[in-house]
């Protein structure tokens, strides 16, 4: 029973999307549950990757397609996750500031979010601050991300944190930026609550931020 | 020496007299790729491609591909007769104020936008286009094969209207923190076609110049291999000093300005930049196989086409520093 999992992991580490699929089926035949699936075999796939990107043995491609075998593997879980409530561990609303077209890193962080169980509600590129107030109101999202690739959007950021005290939502939702020229201390300048430098780090701050914990990544 | 004779003498193996920077060496010539390649105040390309104009610089409209799967390129793709765009006639009038003597102290620099696999994501998006690499290489090959034979034609056009010196190509394959595909895969399914495009500009005397911007040093040696004599946009994130040692004279290194860092921050002050383009000098200019390449975006766009009145004093106090 054991063996289906490490298969589970192996076939997400190495984007194999059918197998990934097979195999959790697989699992749920043998009545494992879906948050035992997620955390024994689907996170850790994910942690080994994000110790090997940090390596630098592996690449963009290589995470793009383990992200596809394990959304492969949440789609199979899918009708049971949605059965069962409260399986979301959160609200994530996310998106690239105004000016800024970049997304590959956002969807990357999207993508890996979901894999981990979160909603994550894109909100797309050059995204100006109204729509992000407005989603924050709508959704009620627990966390804000903040994508930023070019040095010329980071304002950006600035006005963003300045517009959710002025609508007096900032007590309301936990901020987290990235992005190539964001860095800690930028984050902390601005009073954002988190700053990731990439993908994997980004869910770890997350999963700090939804439980109020101080984290590697707070700041 | 002038400008010119200095970068002879570094592309030479020679000891140049001083460091030279991008904005004063080169004539640099757009217009025949942004007829061919991308269109740089936006529209739609030669190939159909719609490209949005920001204030920063044009990309591919976002989230509009024009196919999904590569396997599919042949009905997709469709390359335009070039007697039709009018390249020599958009490059003549570029080149109208540039005569024999600004020909003898410049060096003149044809660009090529949008290489091979940046046209794959053009055509696909980047997500799409780099899963192909993976998932169906064969068709990879096979639409680059194809694509190459066609910027192949357009260097030859551009090579007979402009008669450059330098044709920089740009094809950005990496993110900054590493590769956007492994070596492996570059080299099995990208190079091939690459090492026809550059051979075919070096066969006909020109320098080639290959732009890839992010931490892309572990195929650097690569594009050596293949005859590229300069690395455009080299960036601060890989090990620019161990790659100068390495290949000395073989490879001109053209970049070293940390464009994400705060000396491209908005409100980057005149003193920030003079550092910046000093720390450069200090730490790549002295083997004499560096040429500075400022990237600076302010907030009104990129200072290459929008002007920054920080680029005159930047460069005044880098040319007081550059001699070797
Ligand atoms: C690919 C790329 C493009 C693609 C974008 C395709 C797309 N769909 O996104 C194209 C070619 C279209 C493009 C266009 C442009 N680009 Co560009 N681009 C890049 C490049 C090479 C890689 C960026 C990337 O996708 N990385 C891959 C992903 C996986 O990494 P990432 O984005 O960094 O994301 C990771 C982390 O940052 C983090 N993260 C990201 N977002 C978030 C958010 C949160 C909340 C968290 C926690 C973490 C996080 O996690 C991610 C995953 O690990 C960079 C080079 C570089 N050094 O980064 C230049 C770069 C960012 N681009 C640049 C420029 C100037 C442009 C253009 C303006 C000009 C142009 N014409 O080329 C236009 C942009 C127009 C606009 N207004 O947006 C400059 C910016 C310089 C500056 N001063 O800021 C760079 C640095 C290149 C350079 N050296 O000059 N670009």
């Amino acid at each position: 029973m054991e063996k289906v999992l490490i298969e589970l992991q192996q076939a997400i580490e190495n984007g194999e999307t059918q197998i990934a699929m097979n195999k959790t089926k697989e699992a749920l035949n043998y009545g494992i549950r879906t948050d035992k699936i997620i955390q024994t075999a689907v996170n850790p796939a994910f942690k080994d990757l994000g110790q090997k990107m940090f390596d630098g043995e592996i690449y963009v491609t290589d995470v793009l397609m383990a992200s596809r075998a394990a959304h492969a593997a949440m789609y199979v879980m899918e009708p049971i996750l949605s059965r069962s409530t409260g399986t979301s561990k959160g609200i994530v609303a996310i998106g690239t500031v105004a000016g800024d077209l970049h997304d590959i890193g956002k969807n990357l962080v999207i993508m890996m979010l979901q894999g981990s169980g979160y909603t994550v509600i894109d909100l797309g590129i050059d995204v100006p601050a109204e729509t992000f107030i407005e989603a924050v109101r709508m959704h009620k999202p627990h966390v804000l991300a903040l994508s930023s690739l070019l040095t010329t959007t980071l304002p950006e950021l600035d006005s963003m944190m300045e517009a959710l005290v002025e609508q007096g939502l900032r007590t309301q939702v936990k901020v987290i930026v990235g992005g190539a020229p964001v860095t800690a201390e930028y984050a902390g300048r601005i009073k954002a609550d988190a700053y990731a430098n990439d993908l994997f780090e980004a869910t770890e701050a997350v999963g700090d931020l939804m439980k109020n914990r101080i984290g590697k990544y707070t700041v | 020496m002038n400008q010119r004779e200095n970068f002879f003498a570094m592309i030479e193996g020679k000891k140049p007299e001083f460091i030279p920077n991008s904005m004063e060496v080169y004539k640099s010539c757009i217009a025949g790729t942004c007829i061919t390649d991308s269109p740089l105040m936006g529209g739609v390309d030669s190939f159909g491609v719609n490209w949005v104009a920001t204030k920063e610089g044009a990309m591919p409209e976002p989230n509009k591909f024009l196919f999904d799967e590569i396997a599919d390129w042949k009905e997709h793709v469709h390359f335009a007769d070039l007697d039709s765009l009018g390249i020599e006639a958009a490059a003549a009038k570029e080149m109208e104020d540039f005569n024999q003597n600004n020909r003898n102290e410049l060096v003149v620099n044809v660009f090529s936008a949008c290489g091979l696999f940046e046209r794959m994501a053009a055509f696909m998006g980047f997500e799409n286009a780099l899963c192909s690499l993976v998932e169906d290489p064969d068709s990879c090959r096979e639409f680059f094969e194809a694509l190459a034979d066609y910027r192949i034609a357009c260097h030859n056009r551009f090579i007979d209207a402009y008669q450059p010196d330098v044709l920089t190509y740009f094809d950005d394959l990496a993110t900054a923190n590493g590769l956007f595909m492994s070596p492996k895969v570059y080299r099995e399914v990208i190079k091939p076609s690459h090492q026809r495009i550059v051979e075919a500009v070096t066969s006909r005397g020109v320098i080639f110049s290959q732009h890839t911007c992010g931490k892309c040093e572990e195929i650097v040696g690569d594009y050596v291999e293949m005859g590229a004599r300069i690395w455009h946009s080299a960036q601060s994130m890989n090990d620019l000093e161990g790659i100068q040692e390495k290949y000395n004279d073989r490879l001109i290194i053209e970049g070293g300005w940390d464009s994400s860092g705060p000396a491209s921050y908005i409100g980057a002050s005149t003193e920030d930049l003079i550092e910046e383009a000093k720390r450069c000098a200090n730490v790549y200019g002295q083997k004499g196989n560096f040429i500075l390449m400022p990237t600076l975006l302010n907030e009104n766009g990129n200072s290459l086409f929008v002007g920054d009145p920080r680029l005159e004093p930047m460069l005044k106090a880098f040319n007081e520093i550059n001699k070797l």
